[in-house]
């Protein structure tokens, strides 16, 4: 800490909030100028600033997929691509990669050095979410039937894309004729150089009010406060190894589950090793989970238990370790399939929370709804043009030691759901019904969140409908004595030749099909036994459970 | 009402302490300030006792403007209506649902705000309309009748209507209202049609869930205010200020109050946009310091910037209203806020404010932590004995105590504390300017800042220096500042139609039809104002984007809208828009139309700004005091002027300290003030 004498805390406090209002403010300008909805809303993006090193120094509040995996992205991309005595200033860097990236061809990544005159004095970086990176299927996500990253399309090493200040057209040529909108494509990719541009001049500006020197002190100083910080909320944990298994559906029709099996161990003094090597083998369809991708949702996890409160940089993830056996389902050899991981995010977050809850039960929850994000995709015939309703289902939160289940909120990742006369507008479909389902939540002292129901009818005549969900086989856990909350079904046509489609397909469907999407409830926090009755009594007034069903798993009759 | 009737003119603002006045007599040019207690319970008495305190009868005023907080404090305090929600049959849980998001992605302990309405007082209609207005299934008057017999059994004092797509077809939401009535008399009932015309069900819901849980509060402070201001004998024109920088009548208001919520705050945004306009400063950065907070908006080209939504009572516990608003963007900076230590061993100020009891550690009530007001005595910008015009003196040991105690963990004296806390507080306050305009695109050196609230003129030049803009001007009566721009406003109304459209499909002519509605809609609610339909202003605009995006920017539609030429000129303004707001444009990228949006503006006569001039404060002789400046390095003896000895054409150079009753003006080393006829202070941010 002897660096704290050279320079005040108020100058720190300056810098500090500069560098988070750089990396947000380029966050802000990305998602209000972005064409994917995955960007504008799934606010499936991130932003970060990095020091001259590529130490990542601030990030702004986005994806917390892409904000775990940016610190290995740019120290591969310097190691081992483009030494920064190989950078310019007016150069930026683009890739996609799988392996390299987080986890799946759609997210690129731009990366752009910094200079104030000749000296190179950072990164500003973005990541975002595109459209379509080409490939089997639209959207670039298809889980079943791609065996190899080659199916899943464009794939981009770190190129530079930025010269001079201008795009590459023949590198833009290049990428815009692999995939299938190519003009949301490249206003994407766009958004994203301008974004970093308008970073970079603050970054600047930053360096030459304060200097360098004092810049590069205060870097210093808050890589160590963060690292103690976070040390300091490990060692708070009691040591021990605290483990938990869980499954994945499937990754497929008539395919058998994935194991998610997770050893976390706490030495008592300040460091923690999240080990998922005991899980599946990697799995030959488009849903393993590259270690970027595992890193990033370890972390954010251990954050969210530990030290939630402290902004991400690379001083508070020294302490973190997170491990996977090659060639597992969470560190796959490339050229593993991944363009279908967005369905493990909550599926990390799940079983780290389920090995923390015997170390940590009051911060511990029940396990999420989890969420679905499926894709109704075709030929709109009112305009021959083609359309895409890309959706985000979110539910319930699990119960916890004092308290229930929030409904209605993005779990992990933080989404927002789209509104039903947004998707009538733009996509020939209608929305039957959109609610809560009743005693679907984990029953317990503190009951879990709902599942929702939504079923939305296909007007076109035709369309590709395909389904990223899970939880149709394993229900939630409940933690304590908690139950588990109620599996998720899809339903094809329910009250008229019904059939259940499973969590991951891809099918056609028609004119006046309903496709109904029951999400399962969270689970529940401690015995139901110990539910207060006023609690139950309130529950049944509001619709979340039945009279019977309140009788069959909290034996509770209404008081006359 | 005539454009202009002369008679005494008045703006009354009620805050959660004080109410404020403002007198303005249109024969004489003269102006009278008032202050009292608000009174919580009756709200009204605090008007009245301040119109006696000026003398004023009742009688005499020809024109009344009033804003008011009753409005959002049923909401912040949840002590509305008992409201109910009709809905189409199968989407009654939306309101709960809302759209899901959080405010911090690492905080998964987040608590949602339980919703205005429970599961047990929303109801389901079958009928359906769809994206074009089209009916697919008709309102079922079976299920209606049994919404009717929920609402009965309930015990609604208000119902909201939410049906889906009703923006584009109101036909079953005006039924239902109808009926609903019509069975139960007495009972507040708005329909979301009525308030706002666009999509996005779970916002437009909620915004008519707001209206009708303020409804029935409204209107009863409505009729007690109306009769007591009648049985003094009033007979002038009464106004209510709006979100929007506009007024309305008490009519309007009793339909829409949920446009009231944030009536004080918008009043000094159109007083700075309106004296910006008299000292030549079209382009003006409003600044308002207050005891809590700190606000800012800019105004370009005489107009406020307005944003469509935001969270009444914030993200964290609100719910979101789409409604023009003045865009504010505010901060937890001001007199009262408190420095602290952070767990990382940072110093942070705010957003935590002593408030007025215990308040500040030199208020001598009690308050043991360090404030700004604390910090701005010890470094003496503030001056002890001559607080709040000499009605109470300041206890600088106190002061000193307070700071010295959160200095020591860090190694710093408490100047050097002191001198912490004020960089730190500026900077805050300077990040919310630089968040409307570097942020938006505008460049702070094209604008000049108007300071006020009490605490705004301390802090305003370090700000201005900070972000390099070259004017800062102090209103007269910089504390009643927001009461005299309720003054200032016209007749407002905004209205907004959603119309997704391919933009090169869309001629003029059908541009020029869709908006005919709205005028026509615009020009009868200024008519049932008994306006002068001579002094009506209609500004119309578009929210656009390119095909495929969601956002939008808004882009002004000109007077004349004929022929493709038109069409071209916006489709060049809205590529202008862009590019300014994000840095890049795509000329050549299809574009579409999402809302019509028209603003209609009825002026009202208003006072000019030729004497705002307080002549009630005798000025003692001029002053010097050491007065602490980070540019030079430590305390500067400074000469301290009164700011009512100052003439018109008067000079101060920097550093300096102006003061005046409930505010205090600093210049720094190198900063010049110009006092103006109308009693302005213009300083020039570095001139020499």
């Amino acid at each position: 800490m002897k660096r704290q004498d050279e320079i005040d805390p108020i100058t720190l406090t300056v810098i500090w909030k500069g560098l988070l209002s750089i990396a947000e403010e380029l966050g802000l300008t990305l998602r209000h100028t972005a064409f994917s909805e995955g960007v504008r809303e799934g606010d499936d993006f991130s932003t970060a600033v990095f020091d001259a090193k590529g130490r990542m120094i601030a990030q702004g509040p986005f994806s917390p997929g892409h904000l775990g995996s940016f610190p290995y992205v740019v120290q591969a991309v310097l190691r081992d691509y483009f030494p920064p005595d190989r950078l310019r200033p007016g150069d930026g860097i683009l890739l996609n990669d799988s392996a390299l990236g987080s986890g799946h061809f759609p997210d690129t990544f731009q990366i752009m050095p910094v200079f104030m005159g000749e000296r190179l004095i950072g990164f500003v970086c973005n990541s975002a979410h595109q459209v379509d990176m080409g490939g089997a299927a639209p959207g670039s996500q298809k889980v079943h039937g791609v065996t190899e990253a080659f199916q899943e399309g464009l794939r981009i090493l770190p190129v530079r894309f930025i010269r001079g200040g201008e795009p590459d057209e023949d590198i833009l040529r290049l990428v815009t004729g692999n995939v299938r909108m190519p003009d949301k494509v490249r206003g994407d990719l766009m958004a994203q150089h301008a974004a970093n541009r308008s970073a970079a001049v603050r970054l600047e500006a930053l360096f030459r009010e304060q200097g360098p020197e004092r810049v590069e002190a205060a870097y210093e100083i808050l890589l160590d406060r963060s690292e103690a910080s976070m040390r300091q909320a490990l060692a708070k944990v009691p040591a021990g190894t605290y483990s938990f298994e869980d499954h994945v559906d499937d990754y497929g029709p008539e395919t058998p589950p994935i194991r998610i099996a997770v050893d976390v161990t706490f030495d008592g003094k300040g460091e923690v090793t999240v080990d998922f090597s005991r899980s599946s083998d990697q799995v030959p369809a488009a849903i393993n989970s590259y270690l970027n991708y595992t890193r990033a949702y370890a972390i954010f996890a251990i954050k969210v238990f530990c030290d939630a409160l402290w902004p991400q940089n690379a001083g508070n993830m020294r302490p973190i370790r997170i491990v996977a056996r090659e060639g597992s389902f969470f560190n796959p050899r490339f050229p593993a399939p991944s363009g279908g991981r967005a369905a493990l995010q909550v599926r990390i977050f799940d079983t780290i929370n389920g090995a923390i809850a015997q170390a940590l039960p009051e911060r511990a929850m029940g396990a999420f709804s989890h969420w679905s994000n499926p894709n109704i995709g075709g030929i709109d015939d009112r305009t021959g043009r083609p359309f895409v309703l890309y959706d985000v289902g979110l539910a319930g939160y699990g119960g916890r030691h004092d308290r229930d289940g929030v409904e209605g909120l993005s779990p992990v990742m933080n989404c927002s759901n789209i509104p039903v006369e947004v998707h009538e507008t733009l996509n020939p479909v209608r929305v039957r019904r959109l609610e809560f389902i009743a005693n679907s939540g984990g029953a317990g002292r503190h009951r879990g969140g709902c599942g929702l129901r939504k079923d939305i009818e296909l007007l076109n005549s035709t369309a590709t409908l395909s389904l990223l969900g899970d939880r149709h086989k394993f229900q939630p856990y409940g933690l304590a004595g908690g139950e588990p909350g109620a599996l998720a079904e899809t339903i094809l046509n329910p009250g008229r030749n019904a059939r259940t489609l499973p969590s991951k397909a891809l099918l056609q469907i028609e004119k006046g099909d309903v496709v109904s999407f029951r999400l399962s409830g969270a689970g529940g926090y401690g015995p139901p036994g110990e539910r207060d009755p006023q609690a139950i009594a309130e529950d049944i007034a509001d619709g979340y459970v039945t009279p019977e069903h309140a009788a069959a798993k909290y034996r509770f009759a209404p008081a006359e | 009402m005539s454009a202009r009737r002369p008679g005494l003119r008045t703006a009354v603002d009620i805050g959660g302490t004080f109410t404020d006045l403002v007198l303005y007599d249109d024969a004489t040019g003269g102006v009278k300030f008032e202050k009292a207690l608000s009174t919580p319970r009756a709200l009204a008495d605090a008007i009245l006792q301040c119109l006696a305190k000026a003398e004023a009868a009742p009688a005499a005023i020809a024109h009344l403007v009033h804003g008011s907080t009753v409005a959002i404090n049923a909401v912040i305090q949840r002590k509305g209506a008992l409201t109910a929600l009709v809905t189409t049959a199968g989407f009654e849980d939306v309101h709960e649902i809302g759209r899901a998001n959080r405010p911090d992605t690492f905080n998964l302990f987040f608590e949602k705000p339980a919703p205005l309405v429970p599961a047990t007082r929303r109801f389901g209609v079958v009928e359906r309309v769809g994206p074009s207005g089209e009916v697919r299934t008709p309102l079922s008057e079976a299920s209606l009748k049994r919404v009717i017999m929920q609402l009965k059994r309930a015990s609604a004092e208000a119902v909201a209507i939410c049906l889906l797509h009703s923006y584009a077809n109101p036909a079953h939401e005006a039924a239902a209202k109808q009926a609903i009535e019509a069975a139960l008399p007495g009972v507040y009932v708005t329909a979301s049609h009525e308030i706002l015309r666009e999509y996005r069900e779970y916002e437009r819901g909620s915004t008519t869930v707001l209206n009708a849980f303020v409804g029935p509060e409204v209107n009863r402070y409505l009729t007690d205010l109306g009769g007591r201001l009648k049985a003094g004998g009033f007979s002038g024109v009464f106004h209510l200020m709006q979100s929007n920088g506009g007024v309305m009548s008490a009519e309007r208001a009793r339909q829409v109050p949920v446009a009231m919520m944030e009536s004080g705050p918008a009043g000094g945004i159109i007083g700075a946009a309106a004296l910006g306009r008299v000292l030549g400063h079209a382009d003006v950065i409003a600044f308002d310091m207050g005891g809590t907070t700190a606000k800012t908006c800019l105004v370009e080209r005489g107009l406020p910037k307005m944003t469509e939504q935001y969270f009444i009572g914030g993200y964290r516990d609100g719910f979101p209203l789409r409604l023009p608003v003045v865009d504010i963007v505010e901060v937890g900076a001001g007199g009262g806020s408190i420095a602290w230590i952070d767990a990382g061993g940072a110093l942070k100020v705010g957003p935590q404010s002593a408030g007025a009891e215990p308040g500040p550690a030199c208020y001598g009530r009690g308050g043991a932590a360090p404030t700004v007001t604390d910090v701005n005595l010890l470094l003496g910008r503030l001056n002890p004995r001559r607080f709040f015009g000499g009605e109470f003196d300041l206890d600088t040991g106190a002061a000193e105590g307070a700071v010295a105690r959160i200095g020591q963990p860090l190694q710093l004296g408490p100047v050097e504390a002191a001198a912490g806390i004020l960089t730190l507080a500026d900077a805050r306050m300077s990040f919310a300017v630089r968040a409307i305009t570097l942020q938006r695109g505008y460049d702070p050196r094209d604008f000049a800042m108007v300071a006020f609230g009490g605490a705004g003129p301390l802090h305003a030049a370090a700000i201005a220096r900070e972000l390099s803009i070259p004017t800062v001007i102090i209103p007269p009566q910089p504390g009643h500042f927001s009461a005299l721009g309720m003054l200032l406003t016209d007749l407002r109304h905004d209205h907004v139609l959603t119309r997704v459209t391919d933009f090169a499909r869309l001629t003029a002519d059908e541009l020029g039809a869709w908006f005919q509605p709205l005028e026509e809609a615009g020009r009868a609610a200024l008519a049932a104002e008994a306006h002068d339909q001579a002094n009506v202003l209609l500004l119309r605009s578009l929210d656009m984007r390119y095909a495929g995006q969601e956002y939008t920017v808004t882009v002004p539609v000109g007077e004349r809208l004929d022929g493709p030429a038109a069409m071209g000129e916006l489709r060049r303004r809205f590529d202008a828009v862009y590019e300014q707001r994000y840095g890049h444009a795509g000329a050549d990228d299809p574009a579409e139309i999402v809302n019509l949006r028209l603003t209609c503006l009825g002026a009202v006569g208003k006072p000019d700004f030729a004497q705002l001039r307080d002549k009630r404060i005798a000025a003692p002789a001029a002053d010097r005091r050491p007065v602490y400046f980070a540019a030079a390095g430590g305390f500067v003896d400074s000469p301290v002027q009164q700011r009512a000895g100052l003439q018109p054409g008067a000079h101060v150079a920097g550093p300096a300290v102006i003061e005046e009753y409930a505010s205090t003006t600093i210049l720094h080393p190198g900063d010049r003030a110009t006092v103006e006829p109308n009693g302005c202070l213009v300083l020039e941010i570095g001139a020499g």
